[in-house]
């Protein structure tokens, strides 16, 4: 059906631009989302970095307060060593802030003094990037630096230790020869001791990072808030040495924090090597983060490591996937309005093309439709559907035109034909006589004469009733008058005895097998019409000598009558033709008997018109025969 | 035996002079009306055995009117009338070969122009039927 067409077509193209905007729809969320999460990391570790830096001035202001004193000024200044009293000082404030190393040195980088046990001096400091920059250049400075594992010893007992760990061999990190790290990354910070514009020495003092899990932790406590989700820290941080984890609130799987572990080698050559951020997605421990790392430099500008923040992806993937079952729920509904608008629209559309069809099968059998009412839902059908119209009620008008001219034409020639009746009926009269010698006796060649002129007015006669018929069955008052017939006794006596000249004229022998209890309901001048004509044909067109034989059969409910003559027959390319109107099946071979061409014509629309059927039978050359039904009598009825 | 005496009516003068010639020749006595009322003041006058009629005439139902006119006189009652007329078909009368005794009182009906063979055999059935009468 056309609707359905419509809807499929209607249907492919809504589906189609459903998944194509879904598509798009999901692949706009997904960036936006993930742009946001790579926005909210970098502000993360800039946030981080803020604590980081943070934690370096701290120090720096620790070890100003450390230069200030008067004390240490003096010590200096006398290089007094082994001055108990700034000694105890220092090991005081290394104690109380925490630190991890804390000494001063002398204007060369010997180190005069020590806060921390082993209380050692006598050694020198040179490769400090703090301490140099405050020994030359005179300003109190803080930075990252890296310290050897001598060095550590020399500050503090344990230092060593706490610096030193394995590494763990790590998945897809870089190939390195190395498994263990003895080095140690520091905060240090360096104020130069001025004894009025002189510098007598520098005071420094320390946070070894290795290990040191307070900075992190803070990190994650003050940028994440500490939360979790189902146990999973939602942000991490940790700090490399080189690529290597020093301090990390990343956990393995045993609940360990990650120390020792190393970075992956993308990230480790993109920032270790090129000083370059690295953003992305990473698979840190046992989830999938998103990460950002920056190198961490140290005084001299060296990268000597790391800083790195990393958010739990999962939050984001469960907004996505939130965003995206409300997207898929919004375009689901949508999909289905879509499709109700569609189906409701391919019926709109197909509706009146519909009706248009409907029409014309309507026109095809003959009939007029009524006129299709505008259905407003587009100007193309509508149109269409005006035009349809106007050439319908255009028809209509015709016919109406043509079939009150046929009538006028009808009517004229019903009443010249009618008009023709009394003439004829004289004629035949004075044919008769003279035929049956009651005006006088009559020589062979008058008798020929009046043969000719019998057989021309019984044409005419023919001719009348013919052309009288056609006029009714024109204007359609041609209806039967339905009653108990007895074909023999009212049908086919009385016409035997009209053609029992002519039969015996052409020396035929007509054999009547139509017994007196074949009785049909119908119209009895309609029937003797049917009766005359076939029988009438029969004798024109039969052979001399031939003979007619007429037969009736009663059925349930109809009589099959069958008129057969021996003759030419029919041509079986004729057959077609026979009952149409004004056919002449037999002009080209028998021109002398030409009739009007109506009496088949007639005949069928009156067999029709009681509900019966005609056809015919032929073998040409040898005999035709005619064959139709009408209702048998009704019961009760004469 | 008396002559059968057969009144014709109509207004067709040919139609009605053969139709006579037709009947004399054979051995019948013809009248001829040529309408209507004519016929019904002959029709009383000499009262005829047979009346041939035809419907159409001056007007379109005067044969008609004639017909019950005469079946409705007590002595002309009993006529038998052979109605003659090119309007059976055309008024859809199925009366046919009966006719209707209250309706339409006439012996029988015949579609104009009637076969002469058949007209005589008509009127010899006729005969036959008043002389079984008689």
């Amino acid at each position: 059906m056309l609707k359905i067409k419509f809807f499929k077509s209607f249907f492919i193209i809504v589906l189609l631009f459903t998944v194509l905007i879904f598509i798009t729809g999901v692949r706009i969320i997904r960036q936006h989302i993930l742009a946001e999460a790579q926005t909210r990391v970098c502000i993360n570790l800039s946030s981080a970095w803020a604590l980081f830096n943070n934690c370096q001035q701290e120090l720096e202001k620790i070890i100003k307060l450390v230069a200030l004193k008067e004390i240490i000024v003096d010590v200096c200044a006398k290089k007094d060593w082994d001055n108990i009293n700034a000694r105890s000082r220092l090991q005081k404030i290394y104690r109380e802030f925490g630190l991890d190393f804390i000494g001063l040195i002398d204007v060369n980088g010997c180190v005069g003094m020590r806060g921390a046990p082993p209380y050692k001096a006598g050694d020198f400091i040179l490769n400090n990037p703090a301490i140099t920059k405050a020994l030359h250049t005179g300003e109190e400075n803080a930075c990252v630096a890296l310290m050897s594992a001598e060095e550590l010893a020399n500050e503090a007992n344990g230092l060593v230790h706490k610096a030193f760990f394995e590494i763990e061999q790590t998945p897809h990190s870089r190939k390195t020869p190395k498994n263990e790290e003895s080095r140690g990354m520091v905060f240090i910070a360096a104020v130069p001791v001025k004894n009025g514009p002189n510098i007598v020495g520098v005071a420094y003092g320390g946070i070894l990072l290795n290990r040191n899990n307070k900075l992190v932790d803070r990190v994650t406590q003050v940028v994440f808030k500490g939360e979790e989700k189902n146990g999973v820290p939602l942000g991490t941080a940790t700090i490399f040495l080189d690529d290597v984890r020093i301090a990390t609130t990343v956990r393995m799987a045993n609940g360990n924090r990650a120390i020792g572990t190393r970075v992956s080698k993308e990230v480790a050559d993109r920032v270790l090597d090129n000083g370059l951020a690295w953003v992305g997605e990473a698979f840190v421990v046992n989830d999938r983060y998103l990460t950002a790392y920056e190198p961490i430099k140290d005084g001299f500008g060296n990268i000597v490591g790391m800083l790195y923040v990393g958010m739990l992806k999962k939050p984001f993937d469960d907004l996505f996937e939130e965003i995206l079952a409300k997207f898929a729920y919004v375009s689901l509904f949508v999909l289905v309005v879509a499709l109700g608008i569609a189906f409701f629209t391919a019926g709109k559309i197909a509706y009146p093309i519909h009706r248009l069809v409907e029409a014309v099968n309507v026109m095809s059998d003959g009939k007029y439709p009524e006129p299709i009412p505008l259905m407003g839902s587009c100007k193309e059908t509508d149109s269409l559907i005006n035009a349809f119209n106007q050439m319908t009620s255009a028809l209509i008008e015709r016919e109406k035109k043509l079939k009150a001219l046929n009538k006028s034409y009808m009517e004229t020639l019903s009443f010249v034909t009618h008009e023709l009746k009394g003439p004829v009926a004289t004629m035949m009269n004075y044919v008769y006589l003279l035929r049956e010698e009651k005006l006088g006796t009559i020589n062979e060649k008058q008798a020929k004469a009046i043969k000719a002129i019998d057989a021309s007015g019984q044409r005419l006669i023919e001719m009348v009733r013919h052309y009288l018929n056609l006029s009714r069955i024109e204007k359609g008052e041609y209806n039967p008058v339905l009653k108990n017939v007895s074909i023999l006794n009212d049908v086919l006596s009385p016409l035997l005895i009209i053609f029992e000249k002519e039969i015996a004229d052409a020396l035929m022998h007509i054999e009547n097998k139509i017994t007196a209890d074949i009785i049909v309901n119908a119209d009895i001048n309609m029937i003797r019409e049917v009766f005359e004509n076939l029988i009438g044909n029969a004798i024109k067109y039969g052979r001399n000598n031939g003979r007619i034989v007429l037969d009736a059969r009663k059925d349930e409910h109809f009589i099959r009558f069958s008129v057969w003559n021996e003759g030419m027959g029919i041509h079986p390319d004729k057959i077609g033709q026979l009952f149409k109107k004004f056919s002449r099946v037999h002009d080209d071979d028998r021109s002398i008997k030409k009739g009007t061409g109506l009496g088949l014509f007639i005949t069928k629309h009156i067999i029709e018109n009681h509900g019966g059927k005609i056809e015919v039978k032929s073998e040409y050359g040898k005999w035709a025969e005619f064959i139709f039904t009408l209702p048998s009598a009704t019961v009760g009825e004469k | 035996m008396n002559k059968i005496i057969i009144l014709i009516i109509d207004d067709d003068t040919a139609f009605t002079e053969s139709t006579k010639d037709l009947l004399e020749a054979y051995g019948y006595t013809v009248v001829i009306a040529n309408n209507g009322t004519e016929g019904y003041r002959l029709a009383t006058k000499i009262v005829p055995d047979i009346i041939i009629l035809d419907v159409i005439m001056t007007t379109v139902n005067e044969g008609f009117e004639v017909a019950r006119k005469i079946s409705e006189t007590t002595e002309l009652a009993q006529i038998p009338i052979i109605l003659v007329t090119g309007i059976v078909k055309e008024m859809n009368i199925s009366v046919s070969m009966e006719g209707d005794r209250k309706w339409l009182p006439v012996e029988s009906i015949f579609d104009k122009p009637v076969p002469p063979a058949r007209l005589i055999i008509e009127i010899e059935r006729i005969c036959k039927k008043l002389q079984k009468s008689l």
